[in-house]
């Protein structure tokens, strides 16, 4: 069904409805107040009666009782006299009650002479017709734009509602998630093809990123072979005994470009594999102990490169997948050793749900809109591929961890916060 | 000894061969599933270095069947993928060890030669390498005036280099194999030249002879017999 068919649907039927009891309404009112009128004159005329009565103390004739009352007065003029309406009131003091009446002027000739004919009639039946109408019809004009409003808030919110739902939906929508999106069923031309378009259209998106990312993996995979061939015949070329010193530089030159290569490579089927949930499994672990472990891994790093490491840990539970955690930790202290300056230092504090680094390097801070993005680097000419912290963000991305980053007395912190648990 | 060397990359393959084939080691080569088989059913070997993606089938079904006809043949998996999953489905299997692709030739040396010490003399285990006896269950060296004292860093160059005798070793596939693939460093590996430096002097002090030589800006060569041979 159309939208706009449901809408016109839905609004003449209440329209209609109202129409009809407005109808009944006025045939009802109207017919009460027509009653009420002709009992009034019965009234009137019961008044008039037992007034007659008194006074002649005789029965009066019919045309008495009339409520037309008829007047003649001679003119003597020789012309007709005007003809008009005229509408007037006087005060009943019998009734107590102020009276509106009408009265027609006419002239009528009686053989030469001119007669002004006044008749009048009480106004009181029609005016209160009148009333009521007025009065009913403002009262249907009121329950009409009260009834639009009302359908325009409530039915048009609930007819719109696939709508809102898909866009609800939309909003939800990420890349590289393996569901495919299901909109619910509805009953409207219009939002059944917004749907169908919405669903084929993140189905192809999503369809087109698998392949991409297999792509990706599969490339990946196949590079190792080949990196591994000339690695292994690099290794090969320098056990002769001969190589020259300049064959040396350009065989290192090589290795170096092959170990790039290489962890170019791993990380960018790291990535992949995050995007595909391969590390799904997660559990409960003391954060603090990995910290310390890894700690004592770097310590050697450290002391080489003279930089003065504190740490301030305090027990704290983490949720995460373990390798990842590890790459995770890897990740942030690597970078906090490497973009240091000499004599620098390093500062961990581990609070419960919260860990912070910070680290001496550059004296600029990092640009917070490209940090986290791939191949982002400080430097252009950087030995580095610059996915470590595109790998890191992911990580938090799947691990339900935040991070941010924060440069304060020339000093860089990275933080992680997460949903602190009780254990 | 014999080695079987199941790759289908038939210029990796020959590089394996190239770097392994020594005094020690004899290696034959398999490069598809269905030879694979053949050789293993004939022969018996000492190490199989097993390619896990194969023409004509798998070398995790390889390794299965290996299992299950009961032989006790050392394997050293070598697979492009480099995912925790394969690597413990390898080892679950009954694998000996897992390398990830690209690997340096030196840690595959290495791992070959830490396999075949664990098969080949069970338990206690002794390693005579020239003036040098390492006892790699207690993890104590002796030199030719008794006792050395290494710390952990310098036992594990030692056994590497053990692996890699008379071969040029990068000093990258060291710092790899000592701090591992996750620590990201800069160029600069002066923290291994001290360790290098250390472990020569210790060794000397011990009555070794100079086994360690460094090989101009590539890395070190642990020589053993004098003058190593030439390669081919």
């Amino acid at each position: 069904m159309k939208l706009f068919t449901k809408y016109t649907r839905i609004n003449s039927l209440i329209t209609v409805t109202i129409f009809l009891i407005t109808s009944f309404t006025y045939y009802f009112l109207i017919r009460h107040l027509l009653i009420v009128q002709l009992d009034q004159n019965f009234a009137r005329i019961q008044n008039r009666m037992q007034v007659y009565v008194d006074q002649h103390q005789a029965v009066p004739g019919p045309q008495l009782l009339d409520d037309l009352k008829v007047y003649y007065s001679l003119t003597g003029k020789k012309d007709p006299g005007p003809e008009y309406y005229e509408s007037t009131h006087f005060y009943d003091s019998t009734l107590g009650k102020d009276h509106r009446f009408r009265k027609y002027y006419f002239p009528i000739r009686i053989k030469q002479d001119w007669y002004q004919v006044t008749l009048v009639k009480p106004l009181e039946g029609t005016h209160h017709v009148a009333n009521i109408v007025v009065l009913t019809t403002i009262g249907v004009i009121l329950i009409i734009v009260l009834a639009s409003y009302l359908i325009n808030r409530i039915v048009l919110k609930k007819l719109w509602e696939p709508f809102y739902n898909a866009m609800a939906i939309m909003r939800g929508f990420r890349l590289g998630e393996k569901s495919t999106l299901e909109f619910p069923e509805t009953d409207i031309e219009e939002f059944s093809i917004m749907n169908r378009s919405l669903k084929d259209a993140t189905g192809k998106a999503t369809e087109d990123y698998r392949l991409l990312k297999e792509f990706t993996e599969n490339a990946s995979h196949e590079i190792q072979t080949p990196l591994a061939i000339i690695r292994s015949k690099l290794d090969l070329v320098i056990q002769d005994a001969g190589l020259s010193e300049h064959q040396s530089e350009t065989l290192k030159s090589a290795y170096g470009a092959i170990k790039k290569i290489s962890r170019l490579n791993q990380s960018l089927l790291l990535i992949t594999k995050i995007e595909n949930a391969q590390f799904a499994h997660t559990e409960t672990m003391e954060l603090k102990e990995k910290v310390s472990e890894k700690l004592s891994q770097f310590q050697e790093l450290w002391d080489n490169s003279h930089l003065h490491v504190s740490g301030d840990l305090q027990e704290t539970p983490i949720r995460a997948n373990p390798e990842l955690l590890d790459i995770l930790l890897n990740n942030l202290l690597s970078n906090a050793t490497r973009h240091n300056i000499p004599g620098g230092s390093i500062q961990l504090r581990l609070e419960p749900g919260a860990i912070h680094i910070t680290n001496t390097g550059a004296t600029l801070p990092l640009d917070q809109q490209r940090l986290f993005r791939r191949f982002y680097k400080e430097t252009p000419n950087s030995d580095q591929v610059g996915l470590g912290l595109s790998i890191v963000h992911q990580i938090c991305d799947v691990s339900a961890i935040r991070i941010s980053y924060g440069f304060e007395e020339e000093k860089h912190t990275f933080s992680l916060f997460w949903q602190a648990i009780n254990s | 000894m014999k080695l079987l060397i199941i790759e289908d990359e038939k210029a990796l393959s020959d590089s394996i061969v190239t770097y392994m084939n020594d005094n020690h080691f004899t290696c034959e080569t398999a490069y598809d599933f269905t030879s694979a088989r053949e050789k293993l059913d004939l022969y018996e070997y000492t190490c199989i270095v097993l390619d896990i993606t194969l023409p004509k089938g798998s070398g995790l079904q390889l390794l299965r069947e290996l299992k299950e006809a009961g032989k006790t043949e050392g394997v050293l998996i070598i697979s492009a993928k480099n995912s925790l999953d394969d690597k413990i489905e390898g080892l679950n299997r009954g694998a000996d060890d897992y390398l990830t692709k690209p690997f340096h030739l030196a840690e595959l040396g290495a791992r070959v030669a830490a396999i075949i010490r664990r098969k080949t003399f069970g338990g206690a285990n002794i390693l005579q390498l020239d003036k040098l006896t390492l006892n790699l269950q207690e993890r104590t060296v002796w030199g030719g005036d008794g006792p050395i004292d290494l710390t952990r860093k310098e036992y594990e160059l030692l056994v590497y280099f053990s692996g890699n005798k008379n071969k040029v070793v990068t000093k990258e596939a060291i710092a790899e194999h000592l701090w591992g693939d996750n620590i990201e460093m800069a160029d600069n590996y002066d923290f291994l030249y001290t360790h290098i430096k250390n472990l020569r002097r210790k060794l000397i002090q011990g009555g070794c002879p100079d086994y360690i030589k460094a090989i101009y800006g590539m890395g070190y060569k642990f020589v053993i017999e004098g003058i190593p041979k030439p390669y081919a």
